[in-house]
């Protein structure tokens, strides 16, 4: 870190928060809020004669509260930049400090937060952790017993520079503990709180207990745990002399903590499952692995960047295998806990990838990106003209379009991932994706409907999970009818309502969307957009007095291969129920309402009227 | 030794398609409900964690006709620290409905079904209650065994007393 600090090509902005990120990759514009020390970083030489000086005593946060620190502070001794700071909450002014300080003159109490703009190339994201407050599992008593103690506090407690100089003692009566339990999973694996393991709890804890028993050989020391997880290199090696060491591993989730209140002792009560009994040990000292859990202002950083959080509130990696340090935004990267729960070879892993990750982007004069863009067309874009619409800004899941005077809508490329979300739902049709025009679609479209429309399934795909399903389907020799026809776009969110009801207007028997399902969508939100439009598209089509049996809207992944055959054999049967004449007779009767409904489109009337013509012919 | 012979393996699924058993396959088996219990503390028999593991071996036979399934108290103890949501309370009643159906039902069960019938309530109301109750200054409480009993018709529970022969599987439902 030190050296960190000292290299010329790095700056630290400590005590700074991210209050926006504008641009895209390789062109970042970050603004930053920095916050006032009330002490001039140029001046402060770390001497620490203000400190001793301050009257001021409040808990000190790095000490998880066991000890006090002064209004005028450094987190700790090793802080990197050595800079004091003034905690205004707690400072009374009394200006003691000003006077230590002397000819340094370094604090200044008229300081004011600054807003500063940075221009970077890329950004990677490693805001960590924060730890699980046990006090909400009442049965455990932390905060309640007084020697009930996260491991963060035991941490403290036996490190030679902790409040207590390293000397272990339990708060109640400042004795050294003769025996100690710790408790495994506390808010992790608990449907109730987290339900995911935090993975670094089984070894830290079995670190501890060995640390103990090395600065304590006569201590008694036991872990209750449900499961020990040592997966990594040369941990299960670290738990078995852990076991030789004598430390007492009981598997069994304690169920309750009571307290002796003369004594300050406590009774953890758990079953012991080798044994099949339950027991209840007495200990002077319980300590607690509370789960990791998100930052909680993971949010605003997060939107800041567009980064979307999985299931447990962590930010989401682009891809959980192939692509586990970036971010759906080109150029954002995420490494360490940020991401999810991990141990330090794994946040040093992960933080090396990022960097190399970012490197790439640094290195290289200029970027490629894949050609999917959208593009507006500022002749027909309301907003170009004046009016207002906005409905592309909405629907864009990496805000890469905005609003420009004079031009209307304008997508941002290197901001655009080439959903096509934007191109369908655009009202005044304004919006085109490259390589993925109406014009293409529409004319894939009429060549697969173009022999026996009737006795078609027409199947609409995307690109990430229905395709691969298809693909699935057919490499795992999974059957299903050969009158299917699939067209692939990058998103179900491209899937335009006009190309459903082109489809329907050519005569398909059946019509078939499907995508990814919500979890696992590639853009983000496509799919849920996409769902709203087809759930819409579905009632409006059953008025016309199309069959609603002959549209069908499924999410299937690209390892469903057997849901994919399946649906298609489901489709075909219902078509066989339906029959080729109901079909045709239907299509003529909701033709002249579609072809009213698909006037926008240009390429549709081409290749009606020679069809038309040929029939009067 | 337990065979594999003695096990049924849609045990598990037919408990969870029971109302209230459908959380039990969450079960990591911590023994959070076992060191929570009540009852486990008064006698060695009873064991949530033993009946839910057994039961999810499909040891069938043993768990439906055994007596443990009727000893929870019903405290909710487990139910609230269970770190999986297996609701071990309504689990158990779970399996009682299906034990029941399957004709097992204990004959303690069976003689508080004729109590209720016969007296509308658990314990019989003599006059010495009444006259320890107006001592104390309370009104008298009268036994309404014809509501109860008509409760006890309209659900099939009659079929379940002592007095009566043994219940069919329609008439527990």
């Amino acid at each position: 870190m030190v050296d960190a600090a000292r290299h010329p090509k790095i700056t630290i902005r400590s005590f700074t928060e991210v209050e926006r990120v504008e641009g895209y990759i390789g062109n970042f514009h970050v603004k930053l809020n920095e916050k006032p020390r009330y002490v001039i970083a140029d001046r402060c030489n770390g001497c620490g004669q203000c400190s001793p000086v301050c009257p001021v005593e409040v808990p000190n946060e790095f000490e998880e509260g066991l000890g006090p620190r002064k209004a005028i502070y450094v987190p700790h001794s090793q802080s990197v930049p050595l800079l004091y700071t003034i905690d205004m909450d707690a400072c009374i002014k009394c200006y003691k400090c000003i006077d230590a300080c002397g000819k340094l003159e370094a604090i200044d109490f008229s300081q004011e937060p600054k807003e500063v703009w940075e221009d970077v190339g890329a950004i990677v994201v490693t805001t960590g952790y924060d730890m699980f407050d046990p006090s909400v599992i009442t049965e455990y008593g932390y905060g309640r017993y007084e020697n009930v103690l996260t491991s963060m506090e035991l941490e403290r407690l036996h490190n030679s520079t902790g409040p207590t100089v390293g000397q272990m003692m339990r708060p109640s009566d400042h004795k050294e503990p003769k025996n100690i339990a710790l408790i495994q999973c506390v808010g992790s694996r608990d449907s109730r709180y987290h339900e995911y393991c935090s993975g670094f709890c089984c070894m830290y804890t079995i670190k501890n207990a060995m640390l103990l028993k090395d600065l304590y050989p006569d201590m008694d020391v036991t872990i209750f745990y449900m499961d020990i997880r040592t997966p990594s290199k040369a941990y299960e090696e670290f738990y078995q002399r852990a076991r030789e060491r004598g430390i007492r591993f009981i598997q069994g989730r304690p169920a309750q903590i009571t307290e002796d209140p003369v004594t300050k002792n406590l009774f953890v009560e758990a079953e012991d499952q080798g044994l099949g009994q339950p027991i209840v040990l007495e200990t002077e000292m319980v300590v607690l692995s509370n789960a990791a859990e998100p930052r909680h202002d993971i949010d605003k950083l997060g939107e800041a960047m567009n980064i979307t959080r999985d299931g447990s509130g962590f930010y989401m990696e682009y891809h959980p295998k192939l692509r586990p340090i970036d971010t759906p935004t080109e150029g954002v990267f995420i490494a360490g806990a940020a991401q999810g729960p991990k141990d330090i070879p794994a946040s040093v892993s992960q933080g090396s990838g990022a960097a190399s990750r970012a490197a790439r982007i640094m290195a290289a004069d200029t970027w490629g990106i894949e050609p999917i863009v959208a593009v507006v067309d500022p002749t027909v874009c309301f907003e170009a003209q004046g009016k207002k619409c906005g409905v592309c800004i909405s629907k864009c899941p990496y805000s890469a379009i905005s609003l420009v005077p004079g031009q209307g809508a304008v997508v941002q490329s290197a901001m655009c991932h080439g959903c096509g979300g934007c191109v369908a739902e655009c009202p005044h049709h304004a919006i085109t994706q490259m390589h993925f025009t109406d014009a293409q679609i529409l004319a894939q479209l009429q060549a697969l409907l173009a022999d026996k429309p009737e006795d078609k399934i027409m199947i609409f795909m995307c690109h990430w999970c229905s395709y691969g399903g298809a693909d699935n389907a057919g490499s795992s020799h999974f059957e299903y009818p050969a009158n299917s026809r699939g067209l692939r776009v990058m998103c179900s969110a491209r899937m335009d309502q006009s190309f459903i009801m082109e489809a329907f207007r050519l005569g398909a028997g059946m019509v078939l969307i499907s995508g990814c399902h919500p979890q696992d969508c590639h853009y983000i939100t496509g799919q849920r957009v996409a769902a709203a439009r087809f759930e819409r598209l579905a009632g409006q089509l059953e008025r016309m007095g199309i069959n609603p049996d002959r549209m069908r809207v499924e999410w299937i992944s690209a390892a469903e291969g057997a849901k994919y055959a399946r649906v298609v054999r489901e489709m075909n049967a219902k078509l066989q129920e339906i029959g080729p004449e109901a079909v045709i007779a239907e299509t003529e009767k909701v033709r002249p309402q579609l072809d009213r409904r698909l006037r926008h489109l240009p390429q549709v009337l081409n290749v009606v009227k020679p069809e038309k013509e040929a029939e009067h012919a | 030794m337990i065979e594999s012979t003695q096990l049924d393996p849609n045990f598990k699924d037919e408990i969870a398609n029971e109302p209230g058993g459908e959380h039990i396959l969450s079960c990591f088996t911590c023994g959070t409900c076992t060191a929570s219990c009540p009852v486990r503390v008064v006698t060695d028999r009873y064991s949530p964690r033993k009946i839910i593991r057994m039961a999810l071996l499909g040891l069938k036979e043993e768990v439906l006709s055994s007596d443990f399934i009727w000893l929870c108290s019903a405290c909710y103890s487990c139910h609230e620290r269970c770190p999986q949501d297996v609701r071990i309370t309504e689990l158990i009643n779970a399996i009682k409905n299906i034990a029941v159906r399957e004709g097992h039902v204990p004959p303690a069960f069976r003689v508080q079904v004729d109590l209720l019938r016969d007296h509308g309530r658990l314990i019989e109301i003599g006059d010495y209650d009444n006259e320890r109750r107006a001592e104390l200054g309370l009104p008298a409480i009268h036994e309404q065994p014809a509501e109860v009993a008509e409760i006890l018709k309209v659900s099939g529970t009659i079929a379940l007393g002592a007095a009566a022969p043994a219940p069919a599987e329609d008439d527990a439902k």
